[in-house]
């Protein structure tokens, strides 16, 4: 693999996190923020990525390089290495990497074995260097730097598709961590847990009535419990459950609808959220028109069965 | 027992440039109170009349040492100066104590500089006597488990449980003890931050009929809603453990033994 060295282009290197092991919505925001950055600062995009996800990721970047290290992961000091080393190989001449846990962390540690500047949660580029996003509505100017993490609501010249593709393999199949062990253990109560990070939400609304067996369910599914405007109204779950423009905006995976009819506001709390599936006995609920599984029906005779199907598919397992 | 260190930086408003207590400092004080077996020591590196001190002391932190900084010395060889005499197994910082340029680096100069390992942004943590265990958001809202031999550093997330509020007896009942009286100050200039301006979006011509399509084909999955389709509670609740387990989110049971799958991937590749 050979990597054309054009004085006038610069090459940026993207480090996606791959954090649940598969491309998510996350990663492909954060790919798009990189081609737009690219495109913005006129530079060639390569990207670093898991050897088996190379076919997925095709036509994203001019060049893609994959690595031995598994997906889904964090292997910190490792990866370091491996950044470290293609910048070396290749003069990349900037790294970027997600605004996320990971990314934050890998740029203080390229940061300080390199002794180089970074800018974290990048929204805008400008002539005089990076605009970086600060809480909810600030920004700061920063000098432009070698190392940074992009902001997801990164926003630059429109990215064109990438004109040639090659593909590339870093070998980094050792690596340097003997200590540091990461599981993928769900840790805590996972249906009280709080709504805004949860993967999985299953939401009440007027329609469910038998809340035990809400609860149950919620349990045997281990999804994160969310309810309506309505039901929090009327003292049924606790106001921190409540999904909605007036509650909680979500941004879950998955989000399972019991007997909401999804108001705009509710609406509005899920607009984030991957694959919603409905379940309302009103067909034309506005909720189905959002869902991936559309289902009219009785919200509570499915929450039983779902409750009697899945309790005996545990038992199956165990 | 082990001994904990806990580092607190000068807290800011950002806007303002007001003393606050650092949102990630603080819960590192509120994390470092509910160790067991551990002997904690609570130090600022700075002036001792830094008010946002006072501020962790109302958190419950019974002592504050205060460490001077020479004119000529950086702060992470002053730190590790003292890191000698202290002997400290695990040291606690906040995560970042703002989030302008470049921030949020001390902790792994420290941890370059002590060659010990980096647990980076815990929400909680269990000390045995020569381990530590946390727990870490991962950016796919997982929450993982890290584990590594003592000595180590670990920063506080600001996803880490509340710290409360500040009490104003413990502000009162708690010491802040001076190394020597010569001291710096904490710069209050207040950062250039600007509000963030509107920037227009590059046009993205959205396709589709409706409204929901037109959004998803701007988001980028592609996979058209279907109608909404009538059917019985059991055919329902089939349709939706199948759909589950399409996603990758089986029951819970079985969804266990994936997690504890993956936890093996990654031990083997450690080996």
């Amino acid at each position: 693999m050979t990597l054309e060295k054009s004085d006038n282009l610069k090459h940026v290197l993207a480090v996606p996190d791959f954090a649940s092991g598969s491309i998510a919505r996350e990663d492909n925001l954060f790919i798009n923020a990189v081609a737009s950055f690219c495109a913005t600062v006129g530079a060639e995009f390569s990207m670093l990525a898991p050897r088996s996800f190379l076919e997925d990721l095709g036509k994203t970047a001019s060049l893609l390089i994959g690595c031995d290290l598994p997906p889904g992961v964090f292997q910190a000091d490792a990866l370091h290495g491996v950044i470290e080393a293609l910048v070396k190989q290749y003069g990349f001449h900037t790294v970027v990497f997600p605004s996320s846990e990971w990314g934050e962390d890998l740029v203080r540690r390229l940061s300080v074995s390199g002794n180089k500047a970074f800018a974290s949660c990048v929204g805008f580029v400008t002539e005089h260097g990076f605009v970086q996003h600060i809480g909810q509505d600030h920004e700061l100017l920063v000098a432009p730097c070698e190392l940074l993490t992009l902001s997801e609501q990164f926003v630059g010249a429109d990215a064109r598709a990438a004109p040639t593709q090659e593909i590339g393999f870093a070998s980094v199949s050792t690596c340097s961590v003997e200590f540091i062990e990461m599981g993928c253990e769900q840790l805590g109560d996972v249906t009280t847990a709080p709504l805004e990070s949860a993967r999985f939400i299953i939401a009440a609304g007027n329609g469910v009535t038998d809340w035990n067996s809400f609860g149950e369910l919620a349990k045997a599914l281990g999804a994160t419990v969310g309810a309506s405007r309505v039901v929090c109204d009327r003292g049924f779950l606790p106001r921190d459950r409540q999904v909605g423009s007036s509650g909680t905006l979500v941004s879950s995976r998955v989000y399972i609808a019991l007997g909401i009819s999804g108001a705009v506001q509710h609406l509005d709390g899920i607009h984030d959220v991957e694959f919603v599936i409905s379940v309302n006995s009103d067909p034309g609920a506005p909720i189905h028109s959002r869902a991936v599984l559309p289902i009219v029906a009785d919200a509570n005779a499915v929450v039983q069965h779902l409750l009697e199907a899945s309790v005996t598919k545990e038992h199956g397992h165990g | 027992m082990v001994k904990v260190l806990v580092l607190l930086s000068a807290g800011r408003d950002e806007f303002s440039g007001k003393a606050v207590p650092s949102a990630s400092d603080a819960r590192a004080v509120k994390m470092a109170l509910n160790l067991k077996n551990a002997d904690v020591t609570y130090a600022h590196i700075g002036s001792a009349d830094e008010p946002s001190l006072r501020l962790y002391l109302g958190l419950g932190c019974p002592e504050i040492e205060v460490w001077t900084l020479e004119a000529d010395a950086s702060l992470s060889s002053t730190l590790s100066k003292h890191l000698e005499a202290i002997e400290a197994d695990l040291i606690l910082t906040g995560a970042a104590s703002s989030s302008m340029a470049s921030q949020g680096l001390l902790p792994y100069k420290l941890a370059s500089k002590l060659s010990r390992l980096l647990l980076p942004g815990v929400v909680s943590v269990d000390l045995e006597s020569s381990r530590i265990t946390g727990v870490c958001p991962a950016p796919d809202r997982t929450r993982r488990l890290i584990a590594a031999e003592l000595p180590a550093i670990a920063t506080v997330s600001p996803l880490a449980p509340d710290p409360g509020q500040v009490v104003q007896s413990w502000q009162r009942s708690g010491r802040i003890v001076r190394e020597t009286d010569t001291s710096i100050s904490v710069s209050k200039q207040v950062p250039n931050v600007a509000r963030r301006r509107f920037r227009a979006k590059p046009l993205t011509v959205p396709v589709g009929n409706r409204a929901w399509e037109r959004v998803r084909s701007v988001i980028g999955s592609v996979d058209v809603a279907p109608k909404a389709r009538a059917m019985s509670p059991e055919q329902a609740a089939q349709a939706i453990l199948s759909k589950l387990e399409d996603l990758g989110f089986a029951v819970a049971e079985s969804s266990a033994n994936d997690d504890a799958k993956k936890t093996k991937v990654g031990e083997d590749s450690n080996d």
